[in-house]
């Protein structure tokens, strides 16, 4: 081995401190080692230093007065909160100032037009069309229904929120426990649901009696928070996250939990504890991840609301594989309070739905600065975005990298994206091909990062210090090492290793500060060619959901999947994953649209005007055989 | 014969900062409370917790900053260290590893000799061990308090110099307010340096250009013990090389019991921290105009404001030192003069009396029951003569335990029930004591009154009523009375 003679891999499992067990060290050094040797890339590339960003002090820390953790709900925008930083051409889009109309800038409860007006934070935009769908049934009952279509609905009183929440419990019934998708359902919601009934109308809500549900790594206060790991048994997070504090300040009702990757390594959702999540479309195929619990469960219409979190494209690849709609906000624009860190720097919750009306629902309560999160920005809120006219994109610029059409894309992919250009061009916008040369080493970059940010976020774990076993050496830290051995899986472990190696003494600045050298690269790069364009379009994974058992010897061919989205978490960019089509196998294919940061309204603007012109978003898979059988019956 | 080695000791001093808060989070930075009460997600490091950072942390470091003229970093950030320790529950400290908050800066000692600093940075604190027999229980009330971290060049000479400098080093940091520096809270930690000095230009380095070996003693608690494990370490190391035994780099720490170092680890066997740029706390400058705003309100300096009570007040300049050594001492005495206590009676009283009768009490500044309006009265009255020293002891005792002033004169100021005084033996008596006086205030002197009460005073053992003492005194100033 290149880089980890012997004698150096014990160190490494050391350092990242675990002990590893004769049968495995082996084979996880060497993937390590082949891993690290994909990363060799950065380093060749030769890449200058770059300035980085600083912001003035004291302008949004902590005044020191005791206080309770966590302390009141935070107001959705504080007004002392620091503008973001200035990032490529600071023009305004033309679309976006217009979406942002007075008044609509919150969207408190209180102020909810009367019935029968628009939803907040929505435009005026007419239903979805309902075309008649070739595959799958035609949506029946309340929980085939869309967030949007259920504010519209308890507003009109065609039904309440115990029956959406009854619906979409049937429906998880029906799925599960098959799908793998939901791992725990919240006993509380029926009563939650019941209670929101009884409000009175103006009291309610934007995202009134819609239920959401959660992926595993994002803390409510008494619920087990496991993030797919043994390491996290019998934990239970003391407070809510911040997106989901406001979520159900707005009326939301938390449904359940759903499964991801260890920890959010991975993506296809088969290295939780809870077991593997499959695919709503074909049972034998994964369902991308990590967030692919949150994907499978809205594609499934078990729920039309899900979150996710995003580090490496964890929202957006999971969503184009099971045919859903996903989001990573511009970082900044939604907390990470309570979102157990991956990779920090690259973290984000975003949410995931069937069709961006219901992301742009959602992220109206998600966003604005958080005391709890330094990293919080003031960003312009997204108020109203609306699709007027049949030339809507009209003067908007797309850019499609010719970088993210190689990569081994297959070429059906290719064909159903190009095709999504030309709808686009259709309404108004110009398509121009750009270039994002770091494309190509865009994923080592982020290996170089994310698992160094990992190994220093999992550090802390176990939480409550090792149990000891009948073999577990007898001081602490052989105890802690053998503990964390035994209970991290291999894929965590791998990063932990690939971690600690990037960090560690003598070999920081050639892999770790490289990768940091690197992420500023793909930023300014994007910077460019925001410059030129406003938005960029492209696949969303250049590989096609694959077999749940695939991959897992190969974590090279694996990390693929995110060979396209990670960019926008380098850059920290808002970016959309929106189903194209179908290919050959009848897998969805997921488009990409990237924007500047802060510009997420231009994005979903994007988004919207496409679901409005298609119906791919609005077709879903066919229920599990039981059901079928039933309904035979 | 060739002259013993010469040491060159440097100090890495851990400052608590006297924040109300806690670095990162807003749970109460206090000693004390029962363990494990003061804390949060974030101080626990749990899952999803975010660092919160306070900003009086920030502006307490960068006014010893200022006030010890270091540069202070324009642009800083946090770094994660990470190591593994049960007190330790993120896996990780937060600290400024690569932009330390300034660098440079000294202190002057009384000698004029000055010690100067490599680096100042601000940390957060790990929890506490507490091992009892076998087994050992982790406090983390104090995982997560606002630390100070100060690095000296290694350019003290001596142990006696080091206890010295940490000495001033105390008094200045409690003067600014930045900390309480008390060793028994461990509001202030320190680690200990040293090599011997091989002579030559570079005193780095030996003869052949090696580094010269440093050895480094940790745990030190007390000044008492930085003084000793000095000590100790150079003669240890004085004997090592009057054997011609090489000396390798090492770390030490303080064995109390036995009065000795010991060997902890070797150079190089230092952990690998793995540094991370802190992704939770966005880097941050520190603009001139928060600079300046610091600057002007950073307090006087004890120097400046010594000589300025010497000047105004007409007290002796190494009073006036005495009297800044700590701000609180300060601040009575301009609050007594202003109550209109006279400056140099004032001064002597404050350094002396006022000070033993804290002492006695067990309070300190901040717990005085009192105000100086109050303390005035009773000053005025021990100026006169009107009250011994001794019950003025006792009344001042009293307004400690505490009574207001008027109660506690009543009480301890006045003799007990029983048989009044006679005056007219007390005054008889004095004037036997005092001849050279009642003979001065006979041939005019007035002042010289005051001797024959005070020393009536003193007989009565402070509980005549100086008063009627007085109208005695009077009607005996004919002379042959």
């Amino acid at each position: 081995m290149s880089d980890l003679p012997e004698s150096l891999s014990d160190h490494l499992a050391f350092l990242a401190g675990l002990s590893l067990a004769e049968d495995e060290a082996g084979e996880l050094l060497s993937q390590c080692d082949r891993i690290l040797d994909s990363l060799r890339v950065v380093q060749a590339a030769g890449l200058p230093e770059e300035e980085q960003e600083y912001f003035p002090a004291f302008s949004h820390w902590r005044e020191d007065r005791p206080r309770g953790f966590p302390g009141p709900l935070p107001e959705p925008r504080g007004k002392a909160w620091p503008r973001p930083p200035v990032f490529g051409p600071s023009k305004e889009n033309t679309e976006e100032e217009s979406a942002r109309s007075p008044g609509g800038e919150t969207a408190p409860a209180r102020e909810v037009p009367d019935p029968p007006g628009p939803a907040p934070g929505l435009g005026e935009h007419p239903p979805p069309r309902r075309s008649p769908l070739p595959e799958g049934p035609s949506p029946e009952g309340s929980s085939a229904l869309s967030g949007t279509d259920l504010v519209d609905g308890f507003r009109r009183g065609d039904f309440t929120c115990r029956e959406v929440l009854e619906a979409c419990l049937e429906e998880i019934s029906n799925w599960e426990p098959g799908l793998g998708a939901v791992i725990e359902v919240f006993e509380e919601a029926e009563e939650r649901a019941a209670a929101l009934d009884r409000l009175p109308p103006e009291e309610r809500g934007p995202l009134h009696g819609v239920p959401v549900l959660v992926k595993d790594n994002i803390c409510i206060r008494g619920k087990e928070c496991r993030c797919g790991s043994l390491m996290l048994e019998g934990y239970r997070a003391p407070w809510t996250a911040t997106a989901l504090a406001r979520l159900e300040a707005a009326g939301a009702v938390l449904l359940g939990r759903t499964n991801m990757d260890e920890f959010a390594f991975g993506s296809s959702t088969g290295t939780s504890c809870f077991g593997k999540t499959r695919n709503p479309w074909n049972p034998e195929l994964c369902p991308g991840g990590s967030s692919g619990g949150t994907a499978a469960a809205v594609a499934a219409g078990l729920s039309p609301l899900g979150l996710g979190s995003d580090t490496g494209g964890s929202i957006r690849q999971p969503a184009a594989l099971c045919g859903i709609t996903g989001f990573k906000p511009t970082r900044g624009r939604v907390s990470r309070d309570g979102l157990v860190a991956f990779a920090s720097s690259l973290d984000g919750i975003g949410p995931m739905s069937r069709g961006v009306s219901d992301l742009v629902l959602s992220l109206g309560v998600l966003e604005g600065p958080d005391p709890r999160d330094l990293t919080t920005l003031s960003l312009p809120p997204l108020g109203k975005i609306e699709v007027r006219g049949a030339r809507p994109l009209d003067g908007i610029r797309i850019g499609l990298p010719r970088e993210h059409f190689g990569m081994g894309l297959p070429e059906a992919h290719g064909g159903l994206v190009l095709e999504a250009a030309r709808i686009f061009e259709e309404m108004g916008a110009t398509c121009v091909e750009v270039s994002l040369p770091s494309t190509r080493i865009a994923l080592s970059i982020y290996h170089l990062l994310a698992p160094a940010e990992a190994s220093s976020n999992l550090a802390r774990f176990p939480l409550r210090g090792p149990r000891s076993s009948p073999s577990s050496p007898p001081d602490f830290f052989g105890a802690l090492r053998s503990f964390r051995g035994r209970t991290f899986g291999s894929e965590v472990k791998r990063r932990l290793l690939v971690g600690a190696f990037c960090l560690s003494a003598g070999h920081r600045e050639a892999w770790y500060e490289r990768g940091r050298a690197g992420a500023l690269r793909v930023r300014s790069e994007y910077a460019e060619v925001f410059e030129k364009v406003d938005l960029c379009l492209g696949p969303t994974t250049p590989v096609p959901a694959f077999p749940l058992e695939d991959r897992s010897r190969d974590p090279l061919a694996h990390y693929q999947c995110d060979a396209l989205t990670v960019g926008a978490n380098l850059a920290g960019l808002p970016a959309l994953s929106l189903p194209c089509g179908f290919d050959p196998e009848g897998m969805p294919v997921g488009l990409h649209l990237v924007g500047p940061p802060g510009r997420d309204g231009c994005v979903l603007l994007a988004g919207l005007a496409y679901q409005e012109g298609t119906d791919w978003h609005l077709r879903r898979p066919s229920p599990p055989e039981r059901r079928r059988k039933e309904r035979a019956r | 014969m060739t002259l013993p080695l010469r040491p060159r000791i440097g100090l890495e001093i851990h400052v608590r900062l006297a924040t109300r808060t806690k670095l990162f989070c807003s749970c109460e930075n206090r000693f004390g409370a029962p363990p494990n009460s003061l804390v949060c997600p974030t101080c626990l490091g749990l899952p999803g917790s975010l660092p919160h950072p306070n900003r009086t942390a920030l502006e307490l470091a960068l006014r010893a900053a200022l006030a010890f003229g270091s540069e202070i970093a324009r642009r800083q950030s946090f770094d994660r260290k990470h190591y593994f320790y049960p007190d330790l529950p993120k896996g990780y400290q937060c600290t400024q590893q690569r932009t330390p908050l300034a660098r440079g800066g000294s202190l002057t000692l009384p000698d004029g000799r000055t010690v100067s600093f490599l680096r100042l940075h601000l940390e957060e604190d790990a929890g506490k061990s507490l091992h009892a027999g076998r087994k050992t229980w982790i406090d983390l009330n104090r995982a997560g308090t606002p630390l100070l971290e100060l690095v000296t060049e290694p350019t003290i000479r001596s142990p006696k110099e080091a206890r010295l400098f940490l000495t001033i080093l105390r008094r200045r940091l409690r003067w600014l307010r930045v900390s309480d520096g008390d060793m028994e809270k461990g509001s202030l930690r320190c680690d200990a340096n040293v090599s011997l000095d091989p002579g030559g230009a570079r005193n780095d380095r030996n003869e052949e250009g090696a580094p010269v070996p440093r050895i480094e003693i940790k745990n030190l608690n007390s000044f008492r013990r930085v003084e000793a494990a000095l000590d100790f370490e150079i003669e240890r190391l004085r004997e090592l090389a009057r054997r011609g035994v090489s000396i390798r780099s090492e770390t030490r720490s303080w064995d109390e019991k036995n009065d000795r170092t010991r060997h902890m680890r070797w150079k190089g066997e230092a952990p690998d921290y793995r540094y991370l740029p802190e992704p939770d706390i966005p880097p941050f400058r520190i603009d001139e105009e928060v600079l300046e705003s610091l600057r002007l309100s950073r307090p006087e300096s004890p120097r400046l404001r010594a000589e300025r009570f010497s000047r105004d007040h007409g007290i002796p300049l190494p009073v006036a030192s005495e009297l800044c050594m700590e701000r609180e001492s300060a601040d009575w005495f301009e609050a007594l003069v202003e109550a209109g206590a006279a400056p140099d009676y004032c001064a002597n009283w404050l350094r002396r009396e006022f000070r033993s009768c804290l002492r006695r009490a067990r309070i300190v500044w901040d717990e005085i029951p009192f105000l100086p309006g109050e303390c005035a009265k009773l000053l005025r009255m021990l100026q006169e003569g009107t009250l011994s020293p001794s019950a003025g002891r006792r009344v001042l005792e009293a307004m400690c335990s505490p009574l207001p002033f008027e109660e506690a004169l009543a009480r301890v100021g006045r003799p007990p029930a029983g048989p009044e005084p006679d005056l007219d033996r007390l005054v008889e008596e004095a004037c036997r004591r005092r001849p050279e006086a009642l003979e001065d205030w006979r041939r005019g002197k007035e002042n010289a009154v005051h001797a024959l009460i005070g020393e009536a005073m003193r007989l009565s053992g402070g509980y005549a009523d100086p008063k009627a003492l007085r109208a005695r005194f009077d009607a005996r100033r004919a002379p042959g009375t």
